[in-house]
Formats: C-alpha cells, sequence, structure tokens
C-alpha cells in the first residue's frame, strides 16, 4: 500500500496510508485535484490540525477504514445519539477543549464519521439538560436580559402550540 | 721622586679617571640596557596585546589604570585623551593601506599564547608596570591606548576619570589624617571637589527621582501586559489550539433585526471582527461553542429533540440566534424536499436518473465532471442538458423559486436569504482555497469575488431555464438565488 505523508501545523509529519488518508475528502479531493501521484514523495500540508489531534483523527481513521461510507444526510430520518459505538466512546473520553479541536478537525478535513461522531458526543452532553447546567457544562454566560429571557420563554411556548 | 709622585699620582688621577669613566660607561650601559630593556618589553608587551580581544584589552588597560601612580600621570593622560579624542583621534583608526606593521595584525582574540602562559606573562607586566617611573608608565600606558585605537579611548576615558576622582579621594582623606597641605595635585583637589563630586549625586534629585518613578510605571504596565497576552493566549490555545481566529458572532441585536444582522455579518471587516474578539475575552463571554462553525454547531442541534432545543434556546442570545436559524432552515428545506419528491413522481425516476448519468458521461474531466454533479445537485442544469430537461414535460424546472413561493408566510419574503449560514469571512477563505468545502452550504452569496462569479454562473442558467419555460419570474428574485 502506497503511503502518504500529513504534515501537522506545528511541522511534525505523519506517514499514513493513502487509503486512511482518503477517508477525509479533503485530503482526497486534494490529491485528485492536484493529480499527485501515489508514488510521489510528497507532504500534504494540514495548518489548520496540531500534531496531537492529528494524531488522534489519524488513530480513529485508522479503527475505522474499513467502514462502509457513511449514509447521506437524510432530515427525515430520525436523529439518533446513543448509536455511538464502544470504542468511539472510549476515543471520545477527552477534555472539552480535545473535542472541540477534534470537530474543528474533522470539519476541516471533511471526515463525516468522525464529525458525526463528536457531534453526537456534544449533543449527548446537551441533552436533557437544564438551561443552567448546559451553561455550567460548556462554561457560557447568561447573557440575556430579564426582558429578553421573558421573550424566548414565549416563543417557545408558540412553537409548543404549533 | 717628584716624578715618580706625579707619575704615581698620574697614574692614581689616571685610575681613578679611568674608574670613573669605567663607571660612568658602566652605568650608561646599564642606564642603555635598562631603557633598552624597557623599550623591548614595551615592545612585546604591545605585540600581544595588540592580539587580544577587544574585552580583554580593555580588562588589562583598566587593570594597568589602578596601578599607575601620581595624580599627575593621570591628568597627563586625561589631557592627552581629552585632546587626542578631540582631534587626533579620526588618524587613529587602522587602515587597510597603513605601512605601520601592528596595524596589519588581526585581532585573534587571546589565542597566540597559550592561556595559562599568556595569563602568567600578563600578571608579570602588570607587576612590571607597577615598578616603572611615572613618565615610563605614562610611556606604555599611552602606547597601548594607541594602538587600540579610537574605541578603547572613548571606552577608557570614563574609567580614567574614575581612577582620577578615586586618587583625588584618596588624598583627601591623607590631607585630612595629617594636616600637610601640598601634595601633587594640590590644586586641583579644591576645584574637583567643588565641581563634581562624582558617585555622591544627591539621591533625591526631583528629575532622578521623576525618571525611577516613571521606569517602575513603565516596568509595571509591561508586566500586567505580559500576563495579560499570556492569559489570553493561553486561553484560545487551550480551546482552539489550531490557527483559527475567534470568531464571535454578533448576538447583541439579533432579535429585532436578523436580516439586517446577517447582512452585516458578511461584510463585516476583519478588524471588527477581531476588536469583537478581543471585546469579547475581555468580557470572558466567548466560549467553545462560539468557536465552532455555525454550521458545526447547527449540526450538533440537529441530533437534538424539540426539548432539549428549547433548552438551548434558553442558555444565551448566540444559543438562541443558531437554534432560531436552524429551525427555520428545517422548515426550508422540508419545503424543498416535499417539492423535490413531487417533482421527481412527476417526471420520474428513470428520467432523472437517465440524465444523471448523461451528466457524469459528458465530459472526460474528473474535476470538472464533479463540479457538474454538485451544481446540478444544488439546481443548476448544463446548458448542453436543458433540451432533455425541457423534453421532460418538466413544468417547474425552478423548483427552489415554487419552495420559496409555498414557504409559510411567518417567514416573510426574504425567506431565502435568511435559511442559509452566514458566510464568515475568514471561512471564505477556506472555500476559496478548497472549493471542496461548499458541499456544506448550499448557495452562495456575494460575499467575495469568487463568489459573485459563481453566482453570476448560477443566475446565468436559471435564468436560461426560465427563458427557455416561459416562466414568468421577477429579475431580482432570480438575482437572489
Amino acid at each position: 500500500m502506497p503511503n502518504i505523508k500529513l504534515q501537522s501545523s506545528d511541522g511534525e509529519t505523519f506517514e499514513v496510508d493513502v487509503e486512511i488518508a482518503k477517508c477525509s475528502v479533503t485530503i482526497k479531493t486534494m490529491l485528485e485535484d492536484l493529480g499527485m501521484d501515489d508514488e510521489e514523495e510528497e507532504v500534504v500540508p494540514l495548518p489548520n490540525v496540531n500534531s496531537a489531534i492529528l494524531r488522534k483523527v489519524i488513530h480513529w481513521a485508522t479503527y475505522h477504514k474499513d467502514d462502509p461510507p457513511p449514509p447521506e444526510d437524510d432530515e427525515n430520518k430520525e436523529k439518533r445519539t446513543d448509536d455511538i459505538s464502544s470504542w468511539d466512546a472510549d476515543f471520545l473520553k477527552v477534555d472539552q477543549g480535545t473535542l472541540f479541536e477534534l470537530i474543528l478537525a474533522a470539519n476541516y478535513l471533511d471526515i463525516k464519521g468522525l464529525l458525526d461522531v463528536t457531534c453526537k458526543t456534544v449533543a449527548n452532553m446537551i441533552k436533557g439538560k437544564a438551561p443552567e447546567e448546559i451553561r455550567k457544562t460548556f462554561n457560557i454566560k447568561n447573557d440575556f436580559t430579564a426582558s429578553e429571557e421573558e421573550q424566548v420563554r414565549k416563543e417557545n411556548e408558540w412553537c409548543e402550540e404549533k | 721622586m717628584m716624578n715618580r709622585d706625579i707619575e704615581d699620582f698620574f697614574a692614581e688621577e689616571e685610575t681613578i679617571v679611568q674608574s670613573a669613566v669605567a663607571r660612568k660607561e658602566m652605568h650608561t650601559q646599564y642606564q642603555k640596557a635598562k631603557v633598552k630593556y624597557f623599550e623591548t618589553r614595551n615592545a612585546a608587551l604591545q605585540g600581544y596585546y595588540l592580539r587580544l580581544s577587544w574585552e580583554s584589552k580593555k580588562k588589562f588597560l583598566v587593570n594597568l589604570l589602578s596601578k599607575l601612580r601620581g595624580l599627575n600621570t593621570i591628568l597627563h593622560i586625561l589631557h592627552l585623551m581629552a585632546v587626542r579624542a578631540l582631534k587626533v583621534v579620526t588618524y587613529d583608526f587602522v587602515d587597510p593601506n597603513t605601512e605601520a606593521i601592528q596595524d596589519k595584525l588581526l585581532l585573534d582574540h587571546n589565542r597566540m599564547l597559550d592561556p595559562d602562559v599568556l595569563k602568567q606573562t600578563i600578571d608579570d607586566d602588570i607587576e612590571w608596570f607597577t615598578t616603572l617611573t611615572e613618565e615610563a608608565q605614562v610611556t606604555v600606558f599611552l602606547g597601548l591606548l594607541r594602538l587600540t585605537g579610537g574605541a578603547a579611548k572613548r571606552a577608557m576615558y570614563i574609567p580614567v576619570w574614575r581612577r582620577y576622582f578615586q586618587l583625588v579621594k584618596e588624598m583627601n582623606l591623607l590631607m585630612a589624617c595629617d594636616k600637610t597641605t601640598v601634595t601633587d595635585g594640590g590644586d586641583y583637589i579644591c576645584y574637583i571637589k567643588v565641581a563634581f563630586d562624582e558617585d555622591e549625586f544627591d539621591a533625591n534629585r526631583p528629575a532622578d527621582v521623576e525618571v525611577r518613578r516613571l521606569r517602575m510605571e513603565w516596568e509595571q504596565m509591561i508586566e500586567a501586559y505580559k500576563r495579560d497576552v499570556n492569559k489570553t493566549t493561553e486561553f484560545l490555545r487551550s480551546v482552539v489550539g489550531i490557527k483559527k481566529g475567534p470568531k464571535k458572532q454578533e448576538d447583541k441585536d439579533d432579535k429585532d433585526s436578523k436580516e439586517k444582522v446577517k447582512k452585516k455579518g458578511d461584510k463585516k471587516s476583519k478588524k471588527e471582527k477581531f476588536a469583537k474578539a478581543v471585546q469579547a475575552d475581555e468580557k470572558s463571554e466567548i466560549d467553545v461553542i462560539q468557536l465552532l462553525p455555525i454550521w458545526t454547531v447547527k449540526r450538533i442541534f440537529n441530533f437534538l429533540d424539540v426539548k432539549s432545543l428549547q433548552n438551548c434556546k434558553k442558555v444565551s442570545k448566540y444559543w438562541a440566534y443558531v437554534v432560531q436559524e436552524m429551525m427555520k432552515e428545517m422548515k426550508a428545506r422540508q419545503q424543498i424536499n416535499k417539492q423535490l419528491a413531487s417533482i421527481k413522481q412527476s417526471v420520474g425516476e428513470d428520467k432523472i436518473n437517465e440524465i444523471r448519468e448523461r451528466l457524469k458521461n459528458h465530459t472526460s474531466n474528473v474535476r470538472k465532471k464533479n463540479k457538474d454533479i454538485r451544481h446540478y445537485d444544488l439546481g443548476a442544469v448544463a446548458e448542453k442538458l436543458l433540451p432533455e430537461l425541457i423534453k421532460t414535460n418538466l413544468k417547474e424546472t425552478s423548483l427552489l423559486q415554487k419552495a420559496v413561493k409555498q414557504m409559510p408566510d411567518e417567514f416573510g419574503e426574504n425567506v431565502a436569504l435568511t435559511t442559509f449560514p452566514r458566510l464568515i469571512k475568514s471561512d471564505m477563505d477556506m472555500y476559496r482555497f478548497k472549493s471542496c468545502f461548499m458541499r456544506d452550504v448550499a448557495v452562495h452569496f456575494d460575499v467575495e469575488e469568487d463568489v459573485k462569479r459563481q453566482k453570476s454562473l448560477l443566475t446565468y442558467s436559471l435564468q436560461s431555464i426560465v427563458d427557455s419555460l416561459k416562466l414568468d419570474v421577477d429579475q431580482s428574485l432570480l438575482a437572489d438565488w
């Protein structure tokens, strides 16, 4: 299997299987667009991902390399957040900063599976929590004035009526 | 007898004279030897001194300075230095074309001798220097000074003065002890005591106090600034860790004028955004969710049920804004999907697949093909395929238009504009270079040149469809799409 070199923002180079690297649509498109041959010793710079995160992403991609391609987004389908595999759950037992960096990296590299699973993890953190709890979880400041809060409450009621 | 006496006398005289001559001879020879010795030693000293490094030269000179005897010596040197510093110094710089051999020697940074030997030699020479007469000391010192060049003269000026004051002080002490009035340089002492009292400047001079205060203030300010910067960078690093600039969405006035805010956000200059980010940092209102691109947050919210979404709305202004935007988008998409489904039904699955296949095969260029398929998915139609489409009796090609028309009234007329994620300028850079990201954003608006181009392409293809189908569509509405 041919290898490809990925370079993180802090200059570290990772050598990975091309097939694994291609689970990132960004890299795949880049390779296709630039017409990089597989034999060529080319380094792909990834200026938006640091080495710690890139290592994790590669770890994830290596584990999931044989997965079937993720299904297309379907608005009508019911969204489930409890279908995270135990391996992924273990993999995502990281601090919040790392989790969000993973989301950004998955977003930048366009790895749908990773983006989905990270987003689901965050969604699980939000699900079923009261606003105050959510604020505490994500360290958010309540910037509503009393009247604005009232307005939101009214809007919510209006939503429920519908 | 007499003769003999005289002879004896003369002989005696002779011997005396001879011995005196011999003694004198010896003395002159001794003197000559002494002078010669001095000269040789001086030359030797100069020879290795010349090759010393600049720092060693300076140290050496300062060392010699401390061994100088007598005020007159120093005064003499000072006088010469002052005069030379003003007048002659320009001639003392080393000239590459000079005839003097010393000027052609290069510094070899203390390496012409073994370090230990060199150290010993220097010590010996300094020892020797102390035994010299004042005149000899001046000669040696000035000789070395001359060899060092103009820079040394400037550098030595202050040490010489310091040494001078030191000597004066010592002498003052001596005078205070035993009232002997007249010593070397006694006249100078009074003058100098009045004029300068070096090392004893009044520490509380107003100017000094002011300078100290200002310096302290400055240092405190720098410290505080460093702390702030460190804190901010640490925080940002911990949150993002990558080069992405913090993006603070405006959430101040989104309640009353969503459309306006949206357009404003697009055109916002980077500077403003930066200022906002800084502001946000100061208030520490920024959180990880706000640092994520908006469509990512929407994606997360997409996984939530209605109850959770309502809770999210109550969290903060930004969250409320995102949730509202997402709800709108979802509703619009549902409408569009419904329309699409009905069109698909009327046209027939086979025909659509056929067109898709044709699209895939109409060019061998992979990139162009992918791009076309992408545009096709976005509603644009390749011109070649237009006749095909018309043949399929597709009455409402502009399905998006129809979707808009059938949108619930609550969204108002411009709903199409507001139902897509805003494009943020820094993200636009990403889009420009990596067009593949455009997948996330269904339709692009006039944020950048690049987008303008794509937009005109879309408008053109829509226009041609509309024309060919003789549909009555408002121009401006078309341009929006």
